[in-house]
């Protein structure tokens, strides 16, 4: 045994391994000691990067994610023992019981690509009892986001397992598939600009630089000879872009928020600015703006026509986009429009992970339509039957 | 509450204080950590070590410390399987000298 001297490291190890634990329902009796003990119970880091000690950590820190579910459990968790036969009258006690072992301890597990058509009834009673108080409750809005963050956190663990070639790892162009091995990543293009040579240089130029130089200093320079493109090519979005990522380069957290307003507004119409605007909105804790910007509305169709849309990180970032919108309209008919149109879209089977996610999503939907329009149960639940096909059927 | 009751149950078994020295100290400081009191105390040290199981599979060991006044410290080790992050095992006790975790 050795004094380790990065404390951080090691409380970060033991929240990973809380996570894993309660996933598996192999959490010892005593583990509510580290909450005693450990010096950060405040969430500190969420989603920095951390030392890896251990082989199964993720290079996520689960630390937020860890104390999300350590909530859930500690007030929520006796809820879903209870049988209620008037819900779930096509179960027995025995039935219920066994589907409630063989949920983790802290609730819902975040793997939905377990999600099968079996476990919808039961998930929606979950769903009931826990999400849609939060949902319905407006002055609940922050929980909402503290729960996508915590969302966040898990999908970015999947995202970072994704092999990315070493020399393409700073592009954000990269149509990065989750769980499809054999798929290459695809060049596609951010923008509908065409540049010349000499701007199609420049912007490799300043792209390969950013990524080499390390120092603040040297990102400040590249700062300087990315506005002085600016200067020589105004129309050309991707320098815009280049000079966000140089100020994240540079951590100057403030400055590239300020470019993110800036692109969004100078390109509305740009999905790409749009989720770097959202990013940094929901990064700052700013709801008010992220309310502000839902409630305008979204004109989410004009955006898929284009190829670039529904690709790697894109297509989180517009899955976030769709479930914060749910989540602060409370419309239903909305959403369930923007979920029959992405699951229509041609290169969505490609996304193995990302299908489950929408699933998920869509059983809060289904569970809040139940609260608010009870007509619509059996439509919803022959789609649901056409949507989920398989051994298990819904009654 | 916890601790009332907990001292009420040993009265009831042992109505003449003979409770073993173990079963007390048990009592003792699981209530100490269930008060939350050992959060007041300085932040000790942090260990790591690891051992192999059976089927020579790393268990990863975390210690981590709290200094008392008196010298003495109060500690939560951490059992960690490295595969499969499943925490195996946890072990504590509270006001001890550093030098028993040489024991562990």
């Amino acid at each position: 045994m050795v004094d380790f001297e990065d404390y951080e490291a090691l409380e970060h190890l033991i929240f990973d391994a809380e996570i894993q634990s309660r996933k598996n329902g192999h959490l010892p009796k005593d583990f509510w000691l580290a909450e005693k003990i450990l010096a950060s119970d405040k969430v500190i880091n969420l989603g920095e990067r951390h030392r890896l000690l251990a082989t199964f950590q993720s290079p996520v820190a689960g630390q937020k994610v860890a104390l999300n579910e350590r909530y859930l459990a500690n007030h929520l968790g006796s809820k879903f023992a209870s049988y209620e036969p008037e819900f779930v009258e096509k179960w027995s006690r025995d039935q219920w019981e066994a589907f409630i072992c063989e949920l983790p301890a802290g609730g819902l597990d975040p793997d939905f690509s377990k999600l099968n058509s079996g476990n919808l009834t039961p998930l929606i009673y979950l769903f009931e009892k826990t999400e849609l108080p939060f949902l319905t409750e407006p002055e609940k809005t922050t929980v909402i986001f503290e729960q996508l963050s915590s969302q966040q956190a898990c999908y970015l663990s999947a995202f970072n397992k994704v092999q990315i070639p070493e020399d393409n790892k700073q592009s954000d162009r990269l149509s990065l598939t989750p769980s499809d091995s054999n798929q290459q990543p695809q060049e596609v293009n951010l923008f509908d600009y065409e540049p010349n040579e000499e701007e199609h240089f420049l912007q490799i130029s300043l792209d390969e630089d950013m990524q080499i130089e390390k120092s603040k200093a040297d990102h400040l320079l590249i700062i300087k000879r990315i506005r002085i493109a600016m200067k020589k090519y105004p129309e050309n979005p991707y320098f815009k872009n280049l000079l966000y990522a140089a100020y994240r380069y540079a951590d100057e957290a403030y400055a590239a928020e300020k470019v993110a307003v800036e692109n969004y507004k100078d390109f509305p119409d740009s999905i790409h600015f749009t989720l770097i605007y959202l990013a940094e909105l929901e990064a700052h804790g700013s709801s008010a703006r992220l309310k502000r910007f839902f409630k305008k509305g979204y004109l989410w169709e004009d955006h898929f026509g284009k190829e670039q849309m529904i690709t790697g990180k894109n297509f989180f970032w517009y899955y976030q986009l769709v479930a914060g919108f749910f989540a602060l309209q409370l419309d239903f008919a909305s959403f369930w429009h923007l979920y029959h149109f992405l699951t229509k879209y041609p290169g969505y089977k490609q996304f193995t992970d990302t299908r489950a996610w929408l699933p998920f999503q869509f059983l809060i939907a289904f569970g809040l339509a139940q609260k608010l329009d009870k007509s619509s149960k059996h439509e919803i639940s022959l789609r649901l039957d056409k949507l989920f096909a398989g051994p298990h059927k819904i009654d | 509450m916890g601790s009332k009751s907990s001292k009420k149950r040993a009265k009831k078994i042992n109505p003449h204080g003979k409770l073993l020295k173990s079963t007390k100290r048990q009592t003792n400081k699981e209530t100490y950590f269930e008060s939350g009191r050992i959060k007041s105390l300085a932040p000790g040290r942090y260990y790591i070590g690891h051992t192999f199981s059976k089927k020579e599979e790393m268990i990863i060991f975390i210690t981590i410390t709290r200094k008392h006044v008196n010298g003495n410290i109060s500690f939560v080790i951490f059992g960690i399987h490295d595969k499969t992050g499943w925490i195996e095992k946890v072990q504590y006790d509270f006001n001890v000298p550093v030098g028993i975790l040489m024991h562990l």
